[in-house]
């Protein structure tokens, strides 16, 4: 088998959930907001993105209405926490049922394929495999022009003065109302901006796949999770602003992340023991990241 | 005294709270009203009230009865920018004072209205709060993360964000409280020169001694009431 296909995959696939891992890590690290949502934004925006694309809507409507179903999602669970005072992940937990059925609702179906429709993908085309290339070097860059455009449009964002209101509501919310910041509102606005993200990468799956289907929200909370782990191990935060720094950990996380899952599955990994082994991963990187130098847990081992 | 208006004023205050069945009044029915431009001292032993009283001050929590007037107009019924501008809160805790992810330039540009309402460029509001931090010796730190600071620099910097902040009501919660010699210096300077700025300020503290450079009048409280109400220089200190 060519070595590189992997790397090919790796890389096509990690910058695709590079989007539901900075939504997931923005909301994590910045809004100081545990957001399971993510899990049902990302095949909600893939399934209204779905069905619209199928019924002849053209493809920029239709990707800006599946980010739209996904900020909805967000704000919702947002809404819930600041109105009811429901615990973070409760709320959560309640929109990613809500999400499940709507997405079911939306699409007729668990299931609807888009092999024959147009998608953002088709402009690249002939970029691949250029020169005899063995990567999809059109499909790369237009992905890699993607979440490079909204990290860049992100960390300029937060470094904004409204973006450092939202992240004061988020990390120091006490403080921040103290300045005259509408804590609610910043809120609602950080998941709805996280999860309409999360949405353009269920839609980016969809395109890439040819198919939407209900249930490929499924490990994406566990992925985002493991993906900004890893990243925040390799980026050196001393280097970057915070905001850049948890932008960058996500991407790098996403893709590394997933190069090692597609290496792992093409040495022979069961797709049964994915979840298995992504835990394990998660949990060593967490175990080495919490000790000084990683080094008891490595005495551990001993 | 200073003869001015009152900026704030309390009446009838009642603030409970509710733990495992039993109801703990922390301000019982109090009435208080503080001139603009004084520094009011407020002590007492500890559960006497005083946290209660700068928290309901500053609206960060309802009370049962009673009602806080800044500047005349119910709390109640401000919104929270208004009650920004009117009042600013600087807790015992140096965590609670500034964003820790943010840097301290970050803070500090969160807090500066002003900078803002005049558009000065990022060069200059660098080149302004660094001008602010360097007498405080924290001018090297300005593109650091609130969070790297001690404990007494956090301090600094929240005294110095509420200098910064529009508000004419400071509330300072025993802002001394965990500090060194050589910080609390710093501190107290500040807070005498928000005093010279014509600031109202309302002080919590155990620490008559540290305090008596720049007070007015001192209030203390037990059990939610106000149990003595003097000027500063007649008090029992």
């Amino acid at each position: 088998m060519n070595s590189f296909i992997p790397l090919d995959v790796g890389l096509v696939t990690g910058l695709i959930y590079a989007w539901p891992v900075i939504a997931f890590a923005v909301a994590f690290r910045v809004l100081a907001f545990p957001d399971i949502t993510i899990e049902g934004s990302f095949p909600l925006g893939a399934a209204t993105y779905g069905i619209l694309v199928k019924n002849g809507v053209a493809v920029p409507i239709a990707v800006c209405l599946g980010v739209a179903a996904g900020a909805l999602a967000g704000c919702l669970t947002a809404y819930f926490h600041v109105r009811f005072k429901l615990n973070k992940l409760l709320a959560g937990i309640i929109v990613v049922a809500i999400t499940y059925t709507m997405s079911l609702r939306i699409m007729g179906a668990s299931n609807i394929g888009l092999l024959t429709q147009p998608s953002l993908f088709d402009f690249v085309q002939p970029l691949n495999h250029l020169m005899n290339s063995r990567f999809h070097v059109g499909t790369i860059m237009l992905l890699g022009v993607l979440v490079g455009a909204v990290g860049v449009a992100a960390a300029a964002s937060l470094s904004s003065r409204p973006g450092l209101r939202l992240r004061a509501a988020g990390a120091n919310p006490e403080y921040a109302r103290l300045l005259g910041v509408y804590v609610p509102t910043n809120v609602i606005t950080g998941l709805a901006v996280t999860n309409g993200l999360a949405a353009m990468g269920g839609i980016l799956a969809t395109m890439n796949q040819g198919f939407a289907d209900v249930g490929m929200g499924q490990g994406v909370l566990i992925l985002a999770l493991a993906a900004m782990t890893i990243g925040e191990k390799l980026v050196p935060e001393k280097w970057f602003s915070y905001q850049s720094y948890v932008l960058l950990a996500a991407v790098t996380g996403a893709v590394v992340y997933e190069v090692l899952v597609t290496y792992a599955l093409s040495l022979g990994l069961a797709a049964t023991d994915l979840k298995l082994a992504t835990a394990v991963l998660v949990l060593l990187v967490i175990a080495l990241r919490g000790t000084k130098n990683g080094q008891l847990f490595l005495e551990d081992l001993k | 005294m200073k003869n001015g208006h009152d900026i704030v004023e309390v009446r009838d205050l009642l603030v409970t709270f509710s733990r495992w069945g039993q109801t703990v009044r922390a301000i019982d029915g109090m009435c208080l009203k503080i001139p603009a431009g004084q520094a009011l001292i407020v002590t007492g032993h500890n559960g006497s009230g005083k946290t209660t009283l700068l928290r309901a001050l500053s609206c960060l929590l309802t009370p049962e009865q009673g009602e806080v007037f800044i500047e005349g107009k119910p709390a109640g019924k401000l919104r929270p920018a208004d009650i920004a501008n009117a009042v600013f809160h600087v807790h015992q805790d140096p965590l609670i004072g500034s964003v820790p992810t943010m840097t301290v330039f970050e803070n500090l540009v969160l807090a500066d209205d002003e900078a803002h309402a005049r558009r000065l460029s990022k060069k200059a509001l660098a080149a302004r709060h660094r001008s602010l931090l360097l007498p405080l010796g924290l001018a090297e730190r300005l593109q650091q993360q609130a969070k790297t600071l001690s404990g007494g620099q956090r301090q600094i910097l929240a005294i110095l964000i509420a200098s910064l902040r529009p508000a004419k009501v400071i509330l300072l919660d025993e802002p001394l409280a965990a500090l060194d010699a050589a910080n609390a210096g710093i501190c107290l300077k500040l807070i005498g020169e928000l005093k010279n700025l014509g600031k109202t300020i309302v002080y919590v503290t155990h620490d008559l001694n540290r305090v008596g450079s720049f007070a007015d009048r001192i209030v203390t409280l037990q059990d939610g009431h106000i149990v003595g109400d003097n000027a500063a220089n007649k008090s029992q200190r």
